[in-house]
């Protein structure tokens, strides 16, 4: 897939992801390693079957990217398969030079966008002579691409880990990183080293163009011709005002539409440092013969002299209400949604309880939304924090003839009783259960115990488990009510009504 | 400049200059014994127990044949109705809130759902709250108790569903594939309105009768138990059920096939600016001879992720689709449709196409390459121990499962050999014998118009792969369609 946009959704359906215990009902044997370049690596030894997930996690996202760049961090992701000198091609060196000549054909092709969109800018039609020579750049273009793919050796990187049992080969990006995973043989963990540090090593934007095509198809099949992904896009930029997290993981299409090869690399030159990554290993692994295996070719990543800038833009405080409303072809919705604080944040274990005690069959919601009051259908809650903050979601899907302002109202009411009443003994203990027991099922897998190893190891550490796993046994029903009056505050409310549209 | 070209010669010891010069040792893996999980229960009840003390958590899995297929006509949408009335219902003895109340508290996960032909129930409870669990997932399976009131909710659920029918051209896409495919076949009893509205607590009760009972479960389960005791409190659990008044589940033969040609749906909407293309024919099922053949025929040709000829001419090489794919599994109850799928944008839905039916003329005709073969192999027996032994519930689950669906009793022993004996003329013949493009119907989701058009760069429109159809799209209350335009 190399996905972008599934993972923030799957993310935000399942919930918040929550952390490892180290202390508590079982115990995670996380064995850590730090190379000399900076990067870490963390293995968890399982000997379920002889088989291992490998993945490396860089905190790279499009938290990192600027205004006309947007979806660079995701189309990187795309550009790490297409090989490096060895991967990928027959001929090295011929391929440079056809790069060369594609790169140059596409700059004075990016020439004429530019002069296309100051027309528009000015409502004047495209100048002809450009047009012309757009199309003579563009053949000129696709024979390139075509003598390239003669020396191509297309999804190569995938035939050598398929042919080698892996299964699941894959990448995400999302806001905050971007992972790259595989599940190998446990006698093959070479050959994902070989593979991971030759393409972070020396990789070769090659293919560049088409793929571009590749991901705006994938924006159209995520978000463009969906029944409400440009609305869900709209509301993810209106929540955040000054933070970079706003714009989309898969870019705007304009954006897209524009990237060129010096953009990439200086993209990997800023980002790509060996301290910014951490590998995982977790399945049938033995930790000194991965470690052995790391130093040996992660090590040969040298880390950038330069440090990148780090993200100093901070959410200001929303003081107004700020509503969007739509029609679609989709079924009605309230969604409210306020800020929170980072994953890490000391806040960050009593966000997850309360939205535990609000969401659920025996939740607050529910009874009365759905059966009381017969207002809604169904109604959801979560927070999911990122590395820089987080989104805390209630929502519900209106009764057939139900008034939606009515169902905000009643949404409203509750979370007032929770700040002025608090929570009871029994609801706070409920979602301690929960929260730790949903955690431990996420260990069941070798995938699970990656992406929640992960997530930590995006937003802060996997020690960090602790920290959360701590709060989360001693929070107290008193701070659950001071988090839901200092979040969930009437002016800090993002709200989206959606509407069916009417037939016609 | 990248400050990465700078490497030294020494920390380039040992690391051979291509991948291919790495050298492996043998990793062995034996297919877990059945026999060593499987316990028949006095109930008639058969279960695969794994114990697996890594965590303080058991799986228990139920699994059943029953689903959608056993609706009565005119009661579509019991099946799942009766599966989440169960769920939400409350039982005999527990008042739904109550029910809810307990599972939430001690943190654990019940579920009740029906497919087309086999239903489950799952419960994942602490292995410390594993009686009370158990007692309440038997009280769910045993005595519920549907009150109306949740009935109500749900059906409010399912119709508010129906509306969404239309909405998106993945679902239009679903949809329209199984009506054309399988024509009036017990997968096609879709519910309307009318059948929803017509659902009553009886109408679940009986259903409900008529599938549920422990001589007809099987049980897969999994965690912190000791399986002598487990066998023991199921022999408890499911002793003095009242009598089975199950019925056998018939699947019948699919006795359709579409006329050839290209059925065209419109989905409105100035944002819809990619079509949706489903091109097929019904398949085999997992009893056929040739099953493994077609699976590495298949691998090879679209399903074999971005490794797959497929992938690698449509999107790497064209950049005309995010995901390309051919499916080509085997049913295990009835046949399912073997189908090439892409998305592209409207103008190059045609251009795609033709590249996929290249390819597809391709593979019957010369067959695929040795190595092709040999990497498709090889992927099949050193990720087999991946797929369906990965953990130990997925292991319990998939000997349940197989017992249940009546898969050969060497299935999984024998599934590396059946792959790694296949030659390139299995290949090249299945290709041939199974692969008829003569017979393809395809399903077109998105802007009609913009995708019958085709690209202005590239030859050919829609027409000039087969004869177009417009089917206007049903009302998705009452599956009525309009008279064609």
């Amino acid at each position: 897939m190399r996905t972008a946009l599934a993972l923030a959704l799957a993310a935000c359906a399942a919930g918040p992801p929550a952390a490892a215990a180290q202390e508590g009902p079982f115990k995670l044997p996380v064995e850590e390693a730090v190379l000399p370049n900076g990067m870490r690596i963390l293995v968890v030894e399982r000997r379920d079957v002889p088989r291992v997930h490998c993945s490396l996690w860089w905190r790279v996202g499009s938290v990192h990217e600027r205004p006309g760049v947007t979806g660079l961090s995701h189309f990187f992701e795309h550009m790490m398969f297409m090989g490096t000198d060895v991967i990928g091609t027959t001929d090295p060196k011929k391929d440079v030079e056809l790069n060369a000549r594609i790169e140059a054909a596409m700059t004075a092709i990016r020439g004429i966008k530019l002069r296309r969109l100051e027309a528009r800018r000015r409502g004047a039609p495209p100048d002809p002579a450009d047009e012309k020579r757009h199309e003579e750049l563009s053949k000129e273009y696709e024979a390139l691409v075509e003598e390239q793919k003669k020396i191509t050796i297309p999804e190569h990187l995938s035939k050598i880990f398929q042919a080698a049992g892996g299964t699941g080969l894959n990448a995400t990006t999302s806001y905050d990183r971007t992972n790259y995973f595989v599940e190998l043989p446990a006698n093959k963990l070479e050959l994902f080293c070989w593979l991971e540090s030759d393409r972070f090593l020396k990789p070769v934007f090659r293919s560049f163009y088409p793929e571009r095509e590749v991901v705006k198809e994938e924006r159209r099949m995520r978000t463009d011709s969906t029944p409400t992904g440009l609305v869900n896009e709209a509301y993810w930029a209106m929540f955040w005002q000054a933070h970079p997290y706003g714009w989309p993981v898969l870019g705007w299409m304009s954006d897209i539409d524009q990237y060129t090869l010096v953009d990439a690399q200086s993209y990997f030159d800023t980002h790509y440092s060996p301290e910014n990554a951490t590998a995982m290993f977790i399945g049938d692994v033995r930790k000194d013969e991965i470690l052995d295996l790391c130093s040996r070719y992660f090590g040969r990543l040298k880390p950038f002299p330069r440090k990148r800038d780090p993200i100093v833009t901070v959410e200001p405080e929303q003081n107004a209400e700020r509503r969007l409303a739509a029609e679609v072809d989709a079924q009605d919705e309230v969604n409210v949604r306020w800020h929170g604080p980072s994953g890490v944040h000391r806040d960050s274990p009593a966000l997850d309880l309360l939205m535990n005690v609000l969401g659920g069959r025996s939740g607050r919601l529910y009874r009365p939304l759905v059966e009381e009051k017969k207002l809604a259908l169904d109604v959801e809650s979560w927070y999911w924090s990122l590395r820089y903050g987080g989104v805390i979601h209630l929502g519900a899907t209106p009764r057939e003839g139900a008034d939606p302002g009515e169902l905000e109202k009643a949404l409203d009411a509750i979370v007032r009783d929770v700040q002025e009443n608090g929570v009871s003994a029994r609801e706070l203990q409920k979602a301690k259960n929960q929260v730790t027991a949903d955690l431990v099922r996420t260990f069941k897998t070798n995938a699970g115990i990656a992406q929640q190893l992960g997530y930590f190891e995006t937003i802060g550490t996997y020690r960090d488990f602790f920290d959360y796993m701590k709060a989360l046994e001693t929070a107290t029903g008193e701070e659950l009510r001071r988090v839901a009056t200092q979040y969930l505050r009437p002016a800090g409310k993002n709200v989206l009504v959606l509407r069916r549209k009417a037939k016609k | 400049m990248r400050t990465l070209a700078l490497l030294l010669p020494f920390l380039l010891q040992d690391i051979p200059d291509h991948p291919d010069k790495l050298s492996y040792k043998r990793l062995r893996f034996e297919v877990p014994d059945p026999a060593s999980m499987r316990v028949r229960l006095t109930t008639g009840t058969v279960a695969f127990l794994v114990e697996d003390a890594a965590l303080p958590v058991v799986d228990l899995q139920v699994y059943l044949k029953s689903g959608s297929f056993a609706e009565p006509r005119g009661k579509e949408g019991l099946a799942d109705l009766t599966a989440s009335l169960m769920r939400t219902g409350g039982t005999a003895t527990r008042a739904p809130e109550a029910l809810d109340e307990e599972l939430d508290f001690l943190a654990a996960n019940l579920g009740v759902s029906m497919g087309d032909v086999t239903a489950s129930a799952t419960l994942s409870v602490l292995a410390k709250d594993l009686d009370r669990g158990l007692e309440i997932l038997v009280d769910v399976l045993r005595n519920p108790a549907f009150r109306q009131d949740k009935l109500d909710v749900l059906k409010a659920q399912a119709l508010e569903g129906l509306k969404a029918r239309n909405d998106s051209t993945a679902s239009i896409e679903a949809r329209e594939s199984n009506l054309l495919f399988y024509g009036d076949y017990p997968l096609n009893r879709l519910e309307t309105k009318a059948s929803v509205e017509s659902i009553t607590r009886e109408d679940v009760a009986a259903f409900h009768r008529s599938a549920f009972h422990p001589s007809k479960f099987l049980v897969a389960a999994a965690g912190a138990f000791r399986k002598d005791e487990l066998v023991r409190k199921l022999e408890a659990a499911f002793k003095d059920w009242p009598k089975d008044e199950t019925r056998p589940l018939e699947i019948p033969k699919v006795s359709h096939a579409p006329e050839p040609g290209i059925y065209c749906f419109h989905k409105e909407g100035k944002n819809v600016n990619q079509g949706r293309v489903t091109i097929g024919h019904l398949g085999i099922d997992v009893h056929h001879p040739d099953v493994q053949a077609v699976r590495v025929m298949s691998y090879i040709f679209g399903a074999g992720g971005f490794s797959s000829r497929l992938m690698q001419k449509v999107r790497t090489e064209e950049g005309l689709a995010y995901d390309v794919r051919s499916d080509l599994r085997p049913g295990t109850s009835y046949p399912l449709v073997f189908k090439i799928q892409f998305q592209s944008k409207s103008e190059s839905c045609v251009t795609a196409a033709r590249l996929c039916l290249d390819e597809l003329a391709r593979i019957q005709k010369e067959g695929v390459r040795e190595k092709e073969l040999r990497d498709a192999q090889q992927f099949y027996l050193d990720a087999f121990p991946g797929f369906f032994f990965s953990t130990k519930i997925q292991t319990a689950s998939t000997y349940a499962q197989a017992e249940l669906l009546g898969l050969p009793e060497d299935y999984y022993r024998t599934y590396r050999e059946r792959i790694a004996k296949l030659t390139l003329e299995d290949i090249r013949r299945v290709a041939r014998e199974q692969l008829r493009p003569d017979r393809f119907a395809w399903v077109v989701v998105g802007n009609i118009p913009a995708i019958k058009a085709g690209d202005p760069k590239r030859p050919g429109t829609l027409a000039d792969l087969g004869p177009v159809r417009d089917v206007p799209l049903p009302d998705p209350l009452t599956l009525e369609r309009p008279k064609s335009p």
